[in-house]
């Protein structure tokens, strides 16, 4: 049972175009930044939003196709969707919610199968709150199993996670996966976190200003991008504009030139010498050392020095900006502990070591 | 303590709120109270409100009123949902098609309503039948109330429903509902403590017509006499039966609107969230 289709549809000025093909019991994401069409996606194979041109399929029958002038209503299609914020009815509590969909059969029938989903997705002492009652992660459990109680042919969700403090995002994660793909319906997920993407797809689209850019395995598409905006989409911190110096195709490497006189060690990729490149890489890639390390004794080519300009605090640790002489900004990540043990402060010298294999070649 | 500062202005400010809303109270509360204080100083009074006159008004102003609402909800709640879900110039242009009556003087309504449906009016000329015109009789004066009473329902109904996200309309849909059963099981239960509202508002508005009826209907005991049309009756001849009228015209407002706020009320335990 399989899901697959494209869409043109314009809405003002944005035009909307994708394709999609899902397999039953995959996970496909839909990746990009806010505004890049990713919701309009759902709420056009949904039935929410009509297309001008297009072809949807699920489970082998068409629900739109504008050659044909098939356009079957949304209540006709049997896709489970989850929004964004979830959309509970809140004149309904938990149970109410779960069950508000399950048309056939008799009233026992709607019982058991709500006991089911409830049971399933460990909802069983909030089933007969009102929404306003319940947890963000109670709500996004409850919004599923409403979802999937019709015994949809396939499932759209709409950041599903993004209402969830970061603790229960990684939990929950692991949990619907497991859930998702023992339903085995093609599922299409959009998100704009990177992390969601690489633990939950098993495919992944990037869109951006409603035109897929790259698509591909999660981990090959966004972990080392290959064009900038993919980089900037999925906050690769540093990216860099070198000379390509020298081609060594048989040793898989690129002696490149920052300024006048830095020299780096890229990756071969197809380039020429003389070309400018960007190139990316993260700032968690980048290792810090107070002294000079022995290159003699280091399997990681590139070492520069540098004076630290700016300390910021994140999330989870520290953001730590090293300018070299020539001027090439460096950003890196480091933790407090680190930061501490080297104490790090501005003004101080900082060499910054990574790996060939850390930078990346992107597509200008 | 610096006068200036910020507490200080604020207690300031709160004991002006608080004094503009004692006068307030006074002002509207100070009349109903007299009229209350009046009427049981009457000897008369409960035999005035058992009386044939102030019985028949009774009757006919609940009757009409009652229709009228059930005209309005049957015809305005899907007009109100149009509105709702609709935004542009034509939209803007109904609106203030809508809301004409509120600011219209109830006397110009009725003399608008005579020359539209009245014996030489524009419906009885058009279909060339100048016997039979419903002026002065029991049906013009539900037009009447209607027409005056309209608006506040249509205006409360419409934002009622859009306080409803068009998202829970769509997932409602996705979920296998049609969009008559969505608009039944979520926007209209979602919506209701608003309409309940203006239901309301807008019956206690037909209740009390009085302009438009007297010179659409006229003032016939039994057939267009409503309450407020035997207070003025009874002001010419029987002061002590206008104000027994009056207090029971005062007690189905109030009785109107505290039941309807109250059911309001109740289903607005069940909060909208955005």
């Amino acid at each position: 049972m399989n899901a697959s289709g494209w869409v043109e549809s314009k809405i003002g000025d944005f035009l909307l175009t994708n394709s999609w093909d899902i397999k039953s019991g995959e996970i496909s994401i839909l990746f990009g930044g806010s505004g890049a069409g990713k919701s309009l996606t759902l709420k056009t194979i949904a039935g929410i939003n009509t297309p001008q041109k297009g072809h949807i399929e699920i489970g082998g029958v068409p629900v739109f196709d504008s050659k044909s002038e098939i356009n079957i209503p949304p209540h006709k299609r049997k896709i489970g969707y989850m929004p964004q914020d979830y959309g509970l009815f809140p004149n309904l509590n938990a149970r109410k919610n779960i069950e508000y969909g399950i048309s056939e059969e008799t009233q026992s029938y709607i019982y058991d199968k709500t006991n089911a989903l409830i049971d399933r997705l460990q909802l069983t002492s909030v089933a007969e709150r009102n929404i306003d009652a319940l947890s963000g992660g109670e709500r996004q459990r409850v919004a599923l199993a409403r979802a999937l109680a019709t015994s949809p042919k396939m499932l759209l969700l709409d950041e599903p996670f993004a209402a969830l403090d970061l603790d229960l995002k990684r939990s929950a994660r692991q949990e619907i996966r497991a859930i998702l793909i023992s339903e085995n319906i093609p599922v299409l997920l959009v998100t704009h976190d990177i992390e969601e993407a690489l633990t939950l797809g098993d495919h992944v689209q990037v869109i951006q200003d409603g035109t897929v850019i790259d698509s591909g395995t999660p981990v090959a598409t966004l972990t080392q991008p290959n064009s900038i905006e993919i980089a900037q989409l999925t906050g690769v911190e540093n990216i860099l504009e070198l000379e390509v110096e020298e081609l060594l195709p048989k040793e898989g490497i690129i002696i490149a030139r920052f300024g006048n006189a830095l020299i780096l060690e890229v990756p071969y990729k197809k380039v020429e010498a003389g070309m400018t490149v960007s190139v990316g890489l993260k700032a968690s890639d980048i290792i810090f050392a107070t002294k000079q390390p022995e290159t003699s004794a280091l399997s990681a080519r590139n070492i520069l020095p540098g004076t630290v300009k700016n300390i910021e605090k994140t999330g989870v640790g520290y953001e730590v900006v090293i300018e070299s002489k020539d001027g090439l900004l460096l950003n890196g990540h480091i933790t407090r502990r680190s930061l501490e043990q080297l104490n790090v402060k501005i003004g101080n010298t900082l060499w910054s070591i990574f790996k060939t294999s850390a930078l990346f070649i992107l597509d200008n | 303590m610096n006068f200036f500062s910020k507490e200080t202005n604020k207690g300031n400010w709160m004991r002006v709120t608080s004094w503009t809303t004692i006068v307030y109270m006074v002002f509207i509360g100070l009349p109903i109270f007299a009229l209350v204080l009046r009427g049981l100083g009457s000897q008369q009074l409960i035999n005035n409100i058992f009386s044939d006159l102030t019985l028949q008004a009774l009757r006919l102003s609940f009757i009409t009123s009652s229709i009228s609402i059930l005209a309005i909800v049957l015809f305005a709640t899907p007009t109100a949902y149009y509105l709702s879900r609709k935004a542009g110039t034509l939209k803007r242009i109904i609106e203030i098609l809508i809301d004409l009556p509120i600011v219209l003087p109830p006397v110009v309504a009725g003399v608008a309503m005579l020359m539209a449906f009245g014996r030489n009016g524009l419906l009885s000329n058009l279909f060339g039948n100048t016997e039979y015109s419903v002026s002065f009789t029991t049906l013009a004066v539900i037009l009447a109330q209607i027409f005056v009473a309209a608006p506040f329902y249509t205006k409360s109904a419409s934002n009622g429903f859009a306080q409803v996200p068009r998202e829970l309309e769509d997932i409602s849909q996705t979920l296998g509902m049609t969009p008559i059963k969505t608009f039944w099981k979520i926007t209209l239960p979602i919506a209701s403590p608003t309409i309940l509202g203006g239901l309301a508002l807008s019956w206690a508005r037909a209740l009390s017509e009085f302009g438009a009826t007297l010179m659409f209907a006229g003032n016939f005991i039994g057939k267009t006499q409503t309450m407020p049309l035997a207070i003025l009756s009874a002001m010419e001849t029987d002061f002590d039966a206008a104000i027994a009228l009056s207090i029971l015209l005062l007690i189905a407002s109030t009785v109107i609107l505290v039941i309807l706020t109250m059911l309001g009320q109740r289903s607005n335990s069940v909060e909208v969230r955005e």
